[in-house]
């Protein structure tokens, strides 16, 4: 199977599943596919690719970049004298979380497009520009639910390291904890049929025995 | 901790009991084949499936990403099959929740949320001077703190760890726990060095870092790069060195060893011709069809023989890269302790590749025996006039062959520790330089204070268009390192495919050459390896809905 137009943005799964098969007439050949080959320990370390990078450490950048949204102007001082113009708070806090935002996505963006560019995707083809659009728009929507929880954790008004701590606990959470409990919980509710089972299955002697064939 | 243990604990006994049965079954299979010629009973095979170790409870290694069956066959050694990633979703690489993720992520970021403000906030509330000031001396001060956050873990870990060595208890039949006891011993340790190597580090940033905050990100970041980043940068890094062969690549080189001879100047024509040559002398006779033992029994098993140092030269030849990309991470456990514990945790918990290489040189010698059984049947009792279809056997012969057992290697230590000598050092060696860091700021405390507090506020002013510039340069450079390996991977898969449409066009040309030539009288060749034959193979590239439905769904 070629690889998709953007594959080269998220590995995924593909390092592990089989993207060819040998056909032949032996069904078993076919069946059991050939994996690729490669240290285990890699495979469980996985693949630095953009996906990752997305994935775990932007929302961290974001993080770092706003934790103090509020909280650093009131214990710097300078949120009263700020609030004591023409000001309301909810617009100091679109007006910083609003440029933070424009620079890290447009950042985030122009950076992963230049890198789809230079890896050899092809804008002309079909179906590539809707799917680079479709990759900006996911990334778009991550960070803001980023910015979302950090403007949250500042409205509660705790102090600068308070607000540092709450929202690395809420990054631990929603990137690592709950990722690995769904995985944990999915294979309890939906249990893979036992590829164990399969091979016994396969090998259930037929009914009646084929002609010895010499190969 | 509990949680993650239990579920080790439940996944443990499921797939043991199940390969258990599996494994009965495939031995009933083969009994029970019916009659049959002795080489395609050798053909039909039979499963090895790999058993689970006791500790793979807390750790479960490169279990998950290494095949759980082994189908042993005539004439190929076979890679093993159906690694449980493949079938789970893609939310297994993001993690997966088992003991040693919690010892080794979970347990350090908590260490870190412990230890973080231990003397920086001190120092900012002022208490740090007074505390000095009452004649405790440095280093006692910061084993003190050591101490108080080893005792608040120990509160925490032990009640997990005595959970644990029940569940092993539980389930472990027939003494497993004894036998695993030493193992998990000497895990422990492994897992407190590491523990205190953390304790050690956070230390020693809260007493240089000039606020509790920046001691805060240092350590996150220092998390994040041991965590998450390390494992796969040098995964990346031991790939570049020292490259495995695509799998199109190894079955080629393979093949062409057997077909050509592993010299390149021995090629299987020429070695079946000297064989049947040395046994008409031997036995005196001018024909093949007037020799006491049959030739096609001799013959196979001649090259199974040759087939077998094929095997060992290429399968020893993958796993010594394996092992070289395996000191390479070893090497670079003095920059992430992570990769050191890892390593050491998977070794001592039996899942790691080398446990998996240890069974499948077990499961290749018992495939070398059955099928060289077989063989020696068809040599010593069929005719050598008679035909393969007509000469078969039952369950007698069947019953000749042993089931497959297999005993995992003593769970003792010396094996352990002899291969993992760099990896202990390193993570001996890390406590020590971390040991050595955080004592030294505790000498300079006073010059530090002082800078500190100019640098401060310096660095507050300075902080915001300087994080600006961090995030981008932090950005830019991941962004780009993660497409550029995201490129080389599907620059590899394409390359792969393009070099398998050719090994095929190449194949279909050659068989189309060899049937003009058999057709045409040019060459002779035996019924097995007439290109006339149906049973060719062919490669070809699937569409991802015919994928889709076999795999995923």
């Amino acid at each position: 199977m070629p690889p998709a137009p953007l594959a080269a943005l998220a590995v995924g799964q593909s390092d592990l599943l089989p993207y060819y098969y040998k056909i032949s007439l032996r069904s078993r050949d076919t069946l059991l596919g050939n994996d690729e080959i490669e240290n285990p320990v890699h495979l469980l370390s996985g693949r630095f690719d953009l996906a990752f990078v997305i994935l775990y450490l932007y929302p961290l950048v974001i993080l770092a970049l706003s934790y103090n949204l509020i909280s650093g102007e009131k214990e710097d001082g300078t949120l009263a004298i700020t609030l004591s113009q023409p000001v309301g708070l909810r617009a100091l806090a679109l007006g910083k979380i609003g440029f933070r935002g424009l620079f890290v996505l447009a950042l985030a963006t122009l950076l992963s497009f230049a890198g789809a560019l230079l890896s050899g995707v092809n804008l002309a083809a079909e179906g590539v520009l809707p799917r680079l659009a479709l990759w900006v728009a996911v990334v778009a929507a991550y960070g803001a639910f980023w910015f979302a929880l950090a403007v949250l954790v500042n409205a509660m008004g705790r102090g600068s390291s308070t607000n540092a701590l709450t929202l690395a606990g809420l990054w631990l959470v929603f990137v690592l904890l709950i990722p690995s409990l769904l995985n944990v919980g999915t294979k309890a509710a939906h249990p893979v049929p036992s590829r164990v089972e399969m091979i016994q299955a396969m090998r259930a002697p037929p009914t009646r025995s084929p002609r010895s064939v010499r190969s | 901790m509990t949680g993650a243990l239990a579920l080790g604990w439940q996944h443990y006994a499921e797939v043991n009991a199940q390969h258990e049965v599996a494994q009965r079954a495939t031995r009933q299979s083969w009994l029970n084949q019916g009659e049959k010629n002795p080489h395609s009973a050798a053909h039909y095979g039979v499963y090895a499936f790999k058993p689970k170790m006791p500790l793979s409870l807390v750790d479960r290694g490169v279990d998950p990403y290494v095949g759980v069956a082994s189908w042993l066959e005539a004439h190929k050694q076979n890679e093993f099959k159906f690694k449980p990633a493949q079938d789970a979703t893609a939310l297994q690489r993001l993690g997966e929740m088992t003991g040693a993720t919690v010892l080794q992520l979970l347990l350090p970021l908590l260490i870190i949320l412990l230890t973080f403000s231990a003397i920086a906030a001190e120092r900012e509330q002022g208490t740090l001077r007074q505390v000095l000031s009452l004649g405790v001396s440095r280093s006692g001060l910061a084993a003190g703190k050591a101490l108080g956050i080893s005792y608040a873990l120990a509160l925490l870990l032990i009640p997990s760890t005595a959970i644990g060595v029940l569940a092993l208890g539980l389930a472990s039949e027939h003494g497993a726990l004894q036998a695993a006891l030493p193992r998990l011993g000497v895990m422990a340790i492994v897992y407190l060095l590491y523990f205190a190597t953390f304790i050690g580090l956070s230390l020693a940033v809260s007493a240089k870092a000039p606020s509790s905050r920046v001691a805060l990100i240092t350590l996150l970041g220092f998390w994040i790069l041991n965590g998450l980043i390390a494992p796969k940068v040098v995964a990346d890094v031991a790939r570049s060195v020292h490259p495995s062969p695509s799998a199109l690549e190894f079955a080629k080189q393979i093949e062409h060893d057997i077909e050509n001879g592993i010299n390149g100047h021995d090629p299987s024509d020429k070695r079946a011709e000297e064989l049947k040559q040395k046994l008409l002398r031997q036995y005196k006779v001018d024909r093949v069809e007037k020799l006491p033992v049959s030739f096609a029994g001799i013959s196979m098993q001649e090259s199974e023989e040759y087939g077998k140092k094929v095997f060992d030269k290429h399968f020893t030849a993958l796993w010594d890269t394996y092992a070289r990309q395996r000191q390479i991470h070893e090497a670079s456990a003095v920059l992430a302790p992570v990769l050191a514990v890892r390593s050491l945790s998977m070794s001592l918990a039996g899942t790691d590749f080398s446990q998996h290489a240890h069974f499948a040189e077990a499961a290749e010698a018992y495939r070398r025996k059955f099928v060289r059984e077989m063989n020696m049947d068809l040599a010593h009792n069929m005719k050598s006039s008679e035909y393969s279809q007509t000469y078969l056997r039952g369950r007698d012969l069947w019953e000749k062959v042993p089931a497959f057992s297999y005993i995992a290697p003593r769970p003792g230590l010396g094996d352990v520790t002899s291969d993992n000598k760099p990896g202990v050092v390193d993570a001996l060696g890390a406590v020590g330089r971390v040991d050595g860091l955080w004592k030294r700021p505790f000498r300079e405390g006073g010059a530090v204070m002082a800078i500190g507090l100019i640098a401060r506020n310096d660095w507050r002013n300075l902080k915001a268009d300087r994080t600006l510039w961090a995030v981008a340069a932090l950005l830019a450079l991941t962004i780009g390192y993660g497409v550029y390996n995201g490129a080389g991977w599907v620059r590899f898969q394409s390359q792969t495919i393009e070099r398998a449409l050719a090994e095929e066009e190449k194949r279909l040309s050659d068989l189309r050459q060899g049937i003009d030539d058999m057709n045409a009288g040019r060459i002779q060749r035996p019924s097995w390896r007439d290109p006339r034959n149906p049973f060719g193979t062919r490669w070809a590239v699937v569409g991802l809905s015919c994928r889709r439905r076999r795999w995923l769904l």
